[in-house]
């Protein structure tokens, strides 16, 4: 087993590990203390470990920590503006999306995604911006209110901020 | 444990490979990785060192040149769907990529890889297929063309060599007269590995059918295309019953097994089903409108 020195810039700050190069990211993130990324599967297929990656939503558990040098990496923790909760993640509360909890982090962050890039999508396009995350608890209707509710919030936020 | 190695550009890429060759390490390519890091963690597959690709940029255009689309195999799937080269002139393509994985997935996995990891239900593979695609395989001291068929080996393997790598597909833009369709049945909506998948090209003037390629999918060890099929349809006219023989025909010509998704006489059925779905959502779309490439021509809403 070789270990290697590695730095990844993770919610816009430097960090320098020292581990195996094919190591999971989603692994190395757990390790560095951002417990927000979840280990559901391990295979691409839940989206629990969901990371924004250069912009782009992408599993953490099919990246090789090596191959996430260079590149920028946001996670769950890095959304909120220091301490007060994302538009999403208040939604997520006020509409009762959450009951375990689990998947919540990825999904958020999927619809941060959405959110930044569509502030206004069809239901179509927010079912398919959310597609690659599961959840056991909610049945998914919830959810989709809550990301509704973000997208209202957000908008009302930039009108107040555009005056 | 396995090395990776980061490069920016295909002759380090190609450089890279001889030399790990030459010293007997196990070296596989690494794209988006999506497939093959999975498989290396499960210890499906070994390897001693991954070239990771991703970086090299020049794989990741995609271009239309004298009525050729030239695409970079490092395009991932969300790119794919940006391209309004491939929305509008390679529309098998489009919908393959639409139906393929999740976003998570699409955002890092490339065209390449999924015809290079050669599943039989690779969705990109299909299309590509139908569209009659050529691969550009790129080694140290050399280059060459070859059929999309060729690349696949059954059982997800493939016959590119220790120093190859695939750079970029061609393959003739659909215009106007030239209809493509992608369909895939799975079990659910999103992240879902194709039980059957098929994509078909077929070239219509006047009623009269001038090209037919039939592709399938999780039928046979590899994405398959039914040349078979294919024979003594050119020339016949696009009828609803001409459809029916192609779909009663594509059973005998396919491979299907039981696995945990479905089982072989499902699929067997299911294949002639989705084939004619296919044929007849080009029938639609042909007899909605048809004029050739410089936009002359007339509304047809006759079906024969």
């Amino acid at each position: 087993m070789v270990m290697e020195n590695i730095t990844l810039k993770i919610n816009n700050q430097q960090y320098k590990v020292r581990t195996e190069p094919d190591k999971p990211l989603l692994r190395v993130l757990r390790e560095l203390g951002f417990k927000g990324v979840k280990e559901g599967c391990g295979t691409g297929e839940c989206g629990a470990c969901s990371i924004i990656f250069d912009k782009k939503i992408v599993c953490s558990c099919l990246i090789p920590v090596k191959s996430a040098e260079g590149h920028d990496i946001i996670t769950i923790e890095g959304i909120n503006n220091n301490g007060k909760l994302h538009p999403i993640q208040e939604a997520f509360i006020e509409a009762g999306a959450v009951q375990c909890g689990f998947c919540s982090p990825g999904f958020i962050l999927s619809a941060y995604v959405l959110l930044e890039k569509n502030p206004n999508p069809t239901d179509q396009e927010l079912k398919e911006a959310v597609s690659g995350n599961l959840c056991r608890c909610t049945g998914y209707t919830k959810i989709v209110e809550a990301i509704r509710i973000a997208a209202e919030k957000m908008q009302k936020a930039k009108k107040v901020g555009d005056n | 444990m396995v090395y990776i190695i980061k490069v920016s550009d295909i002759e380090s890429a190609l450089s890279e490979l001889s030399t790990l060759s030459h010293n007997n390490k196990r070296a596989k390519i690494m794209a988006g990785a999506t497939d093959i890091f999975l498989l290396i963690k499960n210890k499906i597959i070994d390897a001693d060192v991954l070239v990771d690709i991703s970086d090299i940029t020049e794989l990741k255009s995609i271009k239309i040149e004298n009525d050729m689309i030239k695409l970079g195999s490092l395009v991932t799937f969300s790119e794919i769907l940006e391209s309004d080269i491939i929305k509008k002139y390679a529309p098998a393509l489009y919908k393959a990529a639409e139906n393929m994985g999740s976003p998570q997935i699409r955002n890092r996995a490339t065209i390449g890889g999924n015809v290079c990891h050669g599943s039989p239900s690779a969705d990109g593979a299909i299309a590509l297929i139908a569209l009659e695609a050529k691969a550009i395989i790129k080694s140290p001291k050399s280059q060459k063309t070859i059929d999309i068929n060729d690349i696949f080996l059954y059982s997800k393997q493939n016959r590119l060599k220790h120093d190859e790598i695939l750079t970029e597909f061609i393959f003739p833009a659909c215009y106007t007269n030239t209809y493509t369709e992608f369909k895939k049945i799975g079990k659910r909506n999103a992240l879902s590995i194709a039980v059957v998948s098929a994509a078909v090209k077929v070239g219509v003037e006047n009623g009269i059918i001038k090209k037919i390629v039939i592709a399938v999918g999780a039928v046979a060890p590899q994405p398959l295309r039914l040349k078979d099929l294919e024979i003594g349809i050119i020339g016949k006219k696009l009828t609803d019953d001409v459809i029916n023989k192609i779909s009663l025909r594509a059973k005998y010509f396919i491979s299907p097994i039981t696995d945990i998704r479905a089982s072989a006489d499902y699929r067997r059925e299911i294949t002639g089903i989705i084939l004619k779905d296919c044929l007849n959502s080009i029938k639609k779309n042909y007899s909605w409108s048809f004029r050739d490439k410089n936009g002359n021509g007339e509304y047809n809403t006759q079906n024969q």
